[in-house]
């Protein structure tokens, strides 16, 4: 177990040291820099202009250099400053990190209190009205895509019930109730796609197991259907539904970023997706850096638990 | 430029009620009206500003919102007309000289006292090629900067040039306290993202970026009785619909929308919709340092050929109207709609392709940008292009890449629009005088720059404005550009406040100043 940890955390710092070179890389890459976006429209960059501020940011030092500089004071546990506002970027990591991750934490509490029941509920209850609903909401949360459901959900709150709620972002801790009221519909217009997955998931693996010889066992020994479905069913089905909603976590992180965008949440996707437009290297490296570390840790995680759940699995 | 916003189609439908049960299930009290005896608003605007540093980023963005905070020498009035600002008024003993006297007592938002000392220090910090202030074209006539007295500063200029007064309306001219920068300045950097000192009519509270500003009223504010509303918070919201929203459910009482919203919030009698004229303009800019726009006769072909009246109609629903070199509506520096010489003439544009040497036309590239309205304005461009026999491929780019090639003059023809002028000279000095930095046509007449020397040091206003018009007559003849149209600006408010004035301009120091909360009965 510890060695089976070593060595995917060996695994991890390679994955970031690449993902940090190609990140690099491709924020020089992109036509257009800084430079131009700081000097605006109104007029080319003088020749002088243009040193000024390359000398100001560093850029105008060999790329190796700068992605020493800047991967130096990474290892050092500092994340660099924003090129355009000048604030550290850890400050601003900070503050928006903790909104992402609990946008994606309530997608995935949404999805999976919703789909596993349902799911559940139609595999047994198959061809019945509730299995009908189950399966109508399961295409149309497969079709609609994240960002049509949220303007949809904020038109009909706006509309007809002329409600919103506070603008301003409030942080959990601070006040639980107001923080919720702002997440609810960010978060089913995030999780919904995966609760369509996760829902089909889980019915069609019931199905599957409902249909196996233990489960006529289970019946022909007089168990309740109750307790065919508890006892037997769900324990098998469990499996192959956990790795799903470790594998969706990841997509969840990745979909904060429009959902952020639409409902005016301070979160990292939106923080990374301006700093992208603005070219400003730093703030994207670091903060897609620390994305992917916390992405890497997830899936980690999701293996172990994996591991820890199913005993014919080794960590080999 | 304003920053552009992702709009898509507002699809009408009954479906996706999941949370009406959950909705009417909740009380809330609007944040608007949780504060007791302090009034308050939520503005929502649709961009982030890069930075809050007036003197680095002065786009529209940031304008819009350190016009609260900072304020210069001079301010416009919704008119775009020069009024005294921190400065009670000027002379001008010699075209080269201008002496500003200073209201005595202005207080910064820390305390300070507006000296002399303060304005020279935020003019130099301007002129330091170091500080990249993007406004730094505004200032260049600026040789040195006097402190005279505690209350008198003299600017000597190298060149004539009058429209210094309206450049120091402009944010890029906002005035910082030295000894409060020096302070910040010891710590190496100033973080304009958590502090700021201006002696405008709001003090900066936060700074969260992508999310939101909150602004509150500066008590000893020179202008007594100004600001209305004790508490700002100013709230990004990229989409609109988004700020649709919170204006339907009066979580906001202010926005920035466009057309497309303003006819889908009109059904809402609480919400009032300021539209006319702005001075944003869709344009597009020949490149006549490079064959064949470098002959004069190619472009009165297509100045001739193109239906401008088509991106009105096409691109702005009809809510734009036609103009010269100069916004529709600004001041009395703009050729009226009524005497431009436009009229289509296809066959005539033809005909002037062929004297020119291309009777079967040419084939070029268009350099478009991916946001509206200016995608769209590419595609008209090019169809008005390909009617008179021009054969134009019409390439798209984001932002920044597109801002690339524009800076290394590196296209054929390409889009580009007009935001932020405060004085005439500001256009017709910087995009057409020969070799200017801002002369992206790479326009050169001397007819044209004896004229502009002529009008920046021309102080009666009748003449500056003849000399200004003379001017815009050579543009249109010589037609380095296409002037689309000047597309109109559009705001919201709620019935929850009431004062705001939509300025023509995008430096609005006065409009929320005026601006207060409607008592609730």
């Amino acid at each position: 177990m510890s060695q089976f940890l070593a060595r995917r955390l060996l695994a991890i710092v390679f994955m970031l040291f690449g993902m940090s070179v190609l990140v690099f890389g491709a924020m020089r890459l992109l036509p257009g820099d800084i430079v131009n976006l700081m000097v605006g429209m109104q007029s080319s960059a003088s020749a002088e202009q243009r040193e000024a501020i390359e000398g100001q940011y560093g850029l105008d030092r060999p790329l190796v250099f700068q992605y020493t500089d800047w991967m130096g004071g990474v290892i050092r546990g500092d994340l660099g400053k924003s090129m355009r506002s000048q604030e550290p970027i850890s400050h601003e990591i900070r503050r928006k990190l903790p909104v992402t991750l609990e946008l994606t934490f309530l997608s995935l509490i949404f999805a999976v209190v919703v789909a596993v029941p349902l799911g559940i509920i139609s595999a047994i209850r198959r061809n019945s009205p509730v299995d009908l609903f189950a399966r109508i909401l399961g295409v149309l949360g497969l079709a609609i895509p994240n960002f049509w459901l949220a303007i949809m959900l904020l038109l009909i709150a706006s509309r007809y019930f002329h409600w919103l709620p506070s603008p301003v972002f409030t942080p959990f801790f601070d006040d639980p109730i107001e923080n919720l009221q702002q997440m609810w519909m960010p978060a089913i217009a995030l999780g919904m796609v995966m609760m369509a997955n996760l829902m089909r998931m889980t019915r069609s693996i019931m199905l599957d197991v409902m249909g196996q010889d233990y489960i006529r066992v289970a019946r022909a020994k007089g168990l309740s259907e109750w307790g065919v479905v508890v006892k037997h069913a769900i324990k098998n089905a469990g499996i192959p539904v956990i790795t799903l909603i470790g594998m969706n976590a990841g997509y969840l992180l990745g979909g904060t970023v429009i959902i952020e965008q639409i409902f005016g949440l301070p979160g990292i996707g939106w923080m990374i997706t301006n700093a992208i437009f603005q070219r400003d290297y730093t703030t994207v490296q670091s903060a897609v850096l620390i994305t992917g570390l916390l992405f890497a840790l997830v899936n980690l995680c999701v293996d172990v638990a994996y591991a820890l759940l199913d005993p014919r699995i080794r960590f080999a | 430029m304003s920053n552009p916003v992702i709009s898509r189609r507002t699809l009408l439908g009954g479906s996706a009620a999941a949370g009406a049960g959950l909705l009417s299930s909740l009380s809330y009290t609007p944040y608007w009206a949780a504060a007791q005896d302090r009034s308050s608003a939520v503005f929502s605007y649709h961009a982030d500003p890069a930075s809050l540093d007036p003197t680095t980023c002065s786009g529209t963005n940031c304008a819009y919102i350190l016009n609260h905070i900072y304020e210069g020498l001079t301010r416009l009035d919704s008119d775009a007309n020069v009024e005294p600002g921190l400065a009670e008024s000027w002379e001008n003993p010699d075209p080269l000289t201008w002496t500003f006297h200073l209201r005595p007592g202005v207080l910064f938002q820390n305390g300070a006292e507006l000296t002399a000392d303060d304005v020279k220090y935020s003019l130099d910090r301007v002129l330091d090629p170091a500080t990249a202030g993007s406004n730094l074209a505004f200032f260049q006539a600026i040789e040195s900067v006097e402190v005279v007295d505690p209350l008198t500063v003299t600017l000597h200029l190298s060149t004539p040039n009058v429209s210094i007064l309206a450049s120091m309306a402009v944010t890029g001219g906002s005035i910082l306290n030295k000894a409060w920068a020096e302070e910040q300045l010891a710590g190496g950097a100033i973080d304009f993202t958590s502090v700021a000192n201006g002696t405008g009519p709001y003090g900066l509270v936060e700074f969260v970026s992508g999310d939101r500003i909150d602004l509150v009223r500066h008590e000893s504010y020179w202008d007594t009785g100004t600001p209305k509303i004790d508490d700002v918070t100013w709230k990004i919201m990229q989409e609109m619909e988004t700020r649709v929203a919170a204006l339907r459910a009066r979580t906001a009482s202010f926005a920035t929308i466009d057309a497309t919203a303003g006819l889908q919030v009109g059904s809402d009698n609480g919400i009032t919709i300021h539209s006319g004229p702005g001075f944003s303009m869709p344009v597009s800019i020949h490149n006549v340092r490079k064959a064949p726009y470098d002959n004069p006769l190619v472009r009165q072909a297509i100045a001739v050929g193109v239906d401008r009246q088509a991106v009105i109609d096409k691109v702005l629903n009809g809510e734009g109207s036609l103009t010269g070199p100069l916004p529709t509506g600004f001041g009395n520096w703009y050729i009226p709609t009524d005497e431009l010489p436009y009229t289509v003439d296809k066959d005539r544009a033809k005909e002037l392709l062929a004297e020119a040497g291309y009777p079967d036309g040419f084939d070029t590239v268009i350099l478009g940008l991916d946001t509206p309205p200016y995608d769209q304005v590419g595609v008209v461009y090019q169809a008005e292009l390909q009617s008179i026999g021009i054969n134009a491929k019409l390439e798209q780019t984001e932002f920044g890449a597109w801002l690339e090639k524009i800076h290394a003059f590196d296209y054929d023809t390409h889009v580009n629009g007009y935001g932020s002028v405060v004085d005439p000279e500001h256009v017709l000095g910087r995009s057409f005088r020969c070799g200017s930095d801002g002369n992206f046509p790479g326009f050169c007449n001397e007819e044209y720059d004896e004229l502009l020397l002529q009008m920046q040091a021309e102080s009666d206003l009748a003449a500056r404005e003849q000399l200004t018009r003379q001017m815009q007559d050579i543009l249109l003849e010589d037609a380095p550009f296409i002037w689309w149209c000047t597309a109109f600006d559009y705001y919201a408010t709620t019935d929850q406040i009431t004062g705001f004035e939509r300025a023509i301009h995008p430096y609005p120091r006065e409009v929320f100043k005026q601006v207060s909360v409607v008592e609730e009965s």
